[in-house]
């Protein structure tokens, strides 16, 4: 698997194609993890993995151009999450596909004075989400 | 247990993808309790060694003050002279907005400390 090694850019660029192949990047190199770990299982479910990859190409969709760059990871059952990060101004947000069915995709956005989770009904709430993000 | 001074720091051993590659920065990843053992608090350790061990692939190791945690509501104890625990988190399962805003806070709080090269 190749990896995104190309200049960093910041996620609010507007380099939107390269953004989300990178994002793509990196939830396919999810799949390249070993199995488990010592922590727990570290390789995502076809579940998580499919969810993501939906939500992240819907909203590719919509924004095109603006789409964000953000980083992936899994937790200790198989669940992705993708991360927004902003430092100036303190932005965040969070999108949480479980490992299964029976759990709820959320999605989770932060500033200074806010923390809002709101489960995530369809790719329009992430779409809006990271329209917000963007606004910095 | 033993109390910790505030200026105490403490070292979490950070795994596979719990390092914002783009930023160099720690992610929440590293903060929530895994419910599915029953976990009840946070590891963390009093060296950097003792971090790299903790974890067999440790792709970091991230400083935090005990300070700062105490002044997010939590608590740092030793139980053992190289174990500290991290309490009063709750699982994400029974409240996100608070387990993803302390686990967000933790992870602003923490410094790289220590990376491997491999990554």
């Amino acid at each position: 698997m190749t990896i995104a090694k190309e200049q960093i850019t910041d996620s609010s660029s507007n380099s939107g194609l390269s953004n989300f192949r990178i994002t793509i990047e990196r939830l396919i190199e999810l799949l390249d993890l070993e199995e488990e770990d010592e922590y727990g299982i570290l390789r995502p479910t076809e579940y998580a993995f499919r969810t993501a990859m939906k939500l992240i190409v819907e909203a590719y969709d919509i924004l095109g151009n603006s789409f964000p760059k953000c980083s992936t990871g899994t937790d200790d059952r198989g669940s992705i999450t993708l991360d927004w990060t902003s430092l100036e101004p303190d932005r965040t947000v969070r999108l949480f596909c479980p490992f299964s069915a029976e759990k709820p995709v959320d999605i989770y956005h932060h500033t200074n004075n806010e923390n809002v989770v709101e489960d995530l009904l369809s790719s329009s709430t992430l779409v809006y989400w990271l329209q917000w993000f963007n606004k910095i | 247990m033993e109390k910790l001074p505030d200026n105490t720091v403490v070292y979490r051993a950070l795994r596979k993808g719990w390092i914002d590659r783009d930023r160099s920065i720690v992610k929440s990843d590293a903060y929530y309790l895994r419910q599915r053992i029953n976990e009840e608090s946070i590891s963390v350790n009093f060296s950097i060694e003792q971090s790299l061990s903790a974890l067999k692939n440790c792709e970091g190791v991230a400083s935090l003050n005990v300070g700062a945690i105490r002044e997010l509501g939590l608590n740092v104890v030793r139980d053992s002279s190289s174990h500290g625990s991290i309490i009063g988190l709750p699982y994400r399962e029974d409240n996100r907005p608070k387990a993803d805003e302390l686990a967000l806070l933790l992870a602003r709080q923490s410094r790289i400390v220590w990376e491997s090269s491999s990554r």
